[in-house]
C-alpha cells in the first residue's frame, strides 16, 4: 500500500480504508515517507486491534513503491515499510 | 505575599492591577505550559524595576549599586524557592542556554571520566541536543506508556563506566508526568554521576524535587518575562564554564537584565505561594478536559491520571491532522499547542509522544495558565466533540 509522499494523517487514513476492503488475516504493507508513520501506524494497530508485524526502513532504491513516486519526491527520503496483519471481528476465524 | 525584595515597600503587598487578559476578552489561552501569559505580579514588578534597576550592577555609583542590590535580591528569592544557596544561582539568556551550559560544563569538567550522558527518552529537546553535541555520547533510557522513567535501566546506565552526567526532568511538559527524581538521584549519587534536573515546565507549579546537582528553569513557564533562563549549580559539582573568560556577575558570560530578573523572582514567589490552591483549581479543570476527550470516539488522552503536573494535558484524535485542529480551535477563540508533525518546522512528530507509543497525528497540547478562567475551559470542553466530528465528516473519515 503506497503512501509514499503523503503526510500525516493520510498514510493512516489510507491504511484504514484499505483495511476495510480486506478480510481478516490479510497482511498489508504500508510504504511511507512520513516521519510520523512509524508511531502512528503502530498506534492505529493498537487502537483497532490489528497486529503490527514489523516496521523496517528500506533503502529508497530497493522499494518497489519508489517506482511510482512522482518526480518531485527526492530519492533520498527514507521509506518505512510497516506490515500489518488484519484481525477480524471476534466471531471471525483466527487469521 | 512577601514584599518584593529590594523594591521600596508599600504598606500592603502589590495588588494586581485590574487589567483585561492579553488579547480580546473572548480568547481562551490554553497553551501556557512553555510560555505563559504575563502574570500580574511580573508585569507590575517589571515596570517598577525598570526605573530602579536599569543600571550596570558592576558599577560603583549609586545607580549601579542599586541595580546590584535588586539582582542579588532576585537571586536570593529564586534560590529559596529551588532549595539552593544564593550563590548557586546563575542567570542565563534563556532556558536553552542554561541547559546547554549545564550539560557542556559538566562534560568539560569530567572529560577524563568519559563522555556518556544518560538521559530519559522524553527530555526537553535542548537536553537531547546538548547531550549529543560534539564528543558527547547520548544514552537514552526508555519510559513506560505514561512517560515514567525506567529506573532499573537508568541505574544500569549511570553505573556503566565513562558516564559523565545524567539528566532527568522533574516532570514532562507535554504529558505532565512527574519523574522519580529522588529515586534516580539515589542511583546516580553512589556512582558519583552528577544529576541535572530540568525543571522547566514544573517550576512554580510543583515542588522542587531533592537530589539535583544542577537545575535548569524557564521564567516564562511561571508567567515571568522572556529573555532569561536560570541555571543552579550545587557547590562542589564538577563544572567548568564551557564559555571563554568574562567579567560579569554570573558564572557564564552575558549581562543580566536586572528588571526582568526581579520580575521573574517576584513572580516565582507569588506563584509558589499559591501553589496548593492553583494545583487544586487547575487539576480539577484538567480532569474535566480529560473526561470530555474520553467521551469523543477514537481519541486518546496521555499521561498518568494522578502523578502529574496540575496544569498540562495532551490528547490525540485519530484521522485528524494537528494543524487543522489547532487552526479550527484558534478560529473558535481557543489557543492550544500540538505535538503533531505537521505543526512543527522540522516536520517531525513530538519525540515524547513517539517514545510512549502514542498516536502523534491530531494531537492537542493543553497548558492552563495560573489565571485560567473555568468558564473558558467549560466552553472548550463543550466545543471539542462537535468540532472533531465536523472535521472528520469533512475529511470523509467518519466511517473508518
Amino acid at each position: 500500500m503506497d503512501a509514499v509522499g503523503l503526510l500525516c494523517p493520510q498514510p493512516v487514513i489510507r491504511l484504514a480504508s484499505a483495511a476495510r476492503a480486506h478480510p481478516a488475516g490479510t497482511v498489508l504493507a504500508v510504504y511511507s515517507t512520513d516521519p510520523a508513520s512509524g508511531p502512528d501506524v503502530a498506534a492505529w494497530c493498537r487502537m483497532r486491534g490489528h497486529e503490527l508485524l514489523d516496521q523496517v526502513p528500506v533503502p529508497s532504491a530497493s522499494s518497489t513503491a519508489q517506482e511510482q513516486v512522482t518526480a518531485q519526491e527526492p530519492a533520498t527520503v527514507p521509506v518505512l515499510v510497516s506490515r500489518v496483519r488484519l484481525r477480524g471481528a471476534p466471531s471471525a476465524a483466527a487469521g | 505575599m512577601a514584599a518584593t525584595p529590594g523594591l521600596p515597600s508599600s504598606s500592603e503587598p502589590p495588588v494586581p492591577e485590574d487589567r483585561p487578559a492579553p488579547g480580546p476578552p473572548r480568547r481562551v489561552f490554553l497553551d501556557a505550559a512553555t510560555v505563559a501569559p504575563p502574570h500580574p505580579v511580573a508585569r507590575q514588578v517589571l515596570l517598577a524595576a525598570l526605573d530602579e534597576g536599569w543600571a550596570d550592577p558592576r558599577r560603583l555609583h549609586h545607580e549601579g549599586r542599586r541595580a546590584r542590590q535588586l539582582l542579588d535580591g532576585a537571586r536570593e528569592a529564586i534560590a529559596a524557592v529551588f532549595g539552593a544557596r544564593t550563590e548557586e544561582i546563575t542567570f542565563t539568556a534563556s532556558h536553552t542556554a542554561a541547559v546547554h551550559a549545564g550539560i557542556l560544563g559538566v562534560l568539560r569538567a569530567r572529560r577524563r571520566v568519559g563522555t556518556r550522558v544518560v538521559t530519559s527518552a522524553v527530555e526537553h529537546s535542548a537536553v537531547l541536543q546538548a547531550s549529543s553535541f560534539d564528543q558527547a555520547e547520548p544514552v537514552r533510557v526508555t519510559v513506560d506508556h505514561d512517560g515514567v522513567l525506567n529506573l532499573p535501566a537508568f541505574g544500569a546506565a549511570v553505573s556503566a563506566p565513562g558516564t559523565a552526567l545524567a539528566c532527568l526532568q522533574s516532570a514532562n511538559g507535554e504529558l505532565g508526568t512527574l519523574q522519580p527524581v529522588a529515586e534516580a538521584a539515589a542511583l546516580s549519587a553512589p556512582v558519583h554521576v552528577p544529576l541535572l534536573v530540568d525543571h522547566a515546565t514544573a517550576a512554580g507549579h510543583s515542588p522542587t524535587p531533592p537530589g539535583w546537582q544542577l537545575l535548569t528553569a524557564d521564567p516564562r513557564s511561571w508567567g515571568g518575562p522572556g529573555g532569561l533562563g536560570v541555571l543552579a549549580i550545587r557547590a562542589g559539582t564538577p563544572w567548568l564554564s564551557p564559555a571563554p573568560e568574562h567579567e560579569g556577575t554570573e558564572q557564564l558570560p552575558g549581562d543580566v537584565p536586572v528588571p526582568q530578573a526581579l520580575a521573574a523572582a517576584a513572580c516565582l514567589q507569588a506563584v509558589s505561594a499559591e501553589q496548593e490552591h492553583l494545583d487544586e483549581v487547575r487539576r480539577e479543570l484538567v480532569d474535566r478536559i480529560r473526561h470530555a476527550i474520553a467521551a469523543i470516539p477514537d481519541t486518546e488522552v496521555f499521561g498518568p491520571v494522578h502523578a502529574r503536573l496540575p496544569h498540562v494535558a495532551t490528547f490525540s484524535c485519530l484521522y485528524l491532522d494537528g494543524e487543522t485542529l489547532v487552526r479550527e480551535l484558534d478560529a473558535l477563540g481557543f489557543a492550544v499547542g500540538s505535538g503533531s508533525a505537521c505543526t512543527t518546522a522540522a516536520g517531525e512528530p513530538s519525540h515524547v509522544l513517539a517514545a510512549i507509543g502514542a498516536l502523534t497525528h491530531g494531537n492537542v497540547r493543553i497548558g492552563l495558565p495560573t489565571q485560567v478562567d473555568p468558564a473558558g475551559v467549560n466552553a472548550f470542553c463543550a466545543a471539542l466533540p462537535g468540532l472533531v466530528r465536523r472535521i472528520r465528516e469533512q475529511l470523509g473519515v467518519d466511517e473508518l
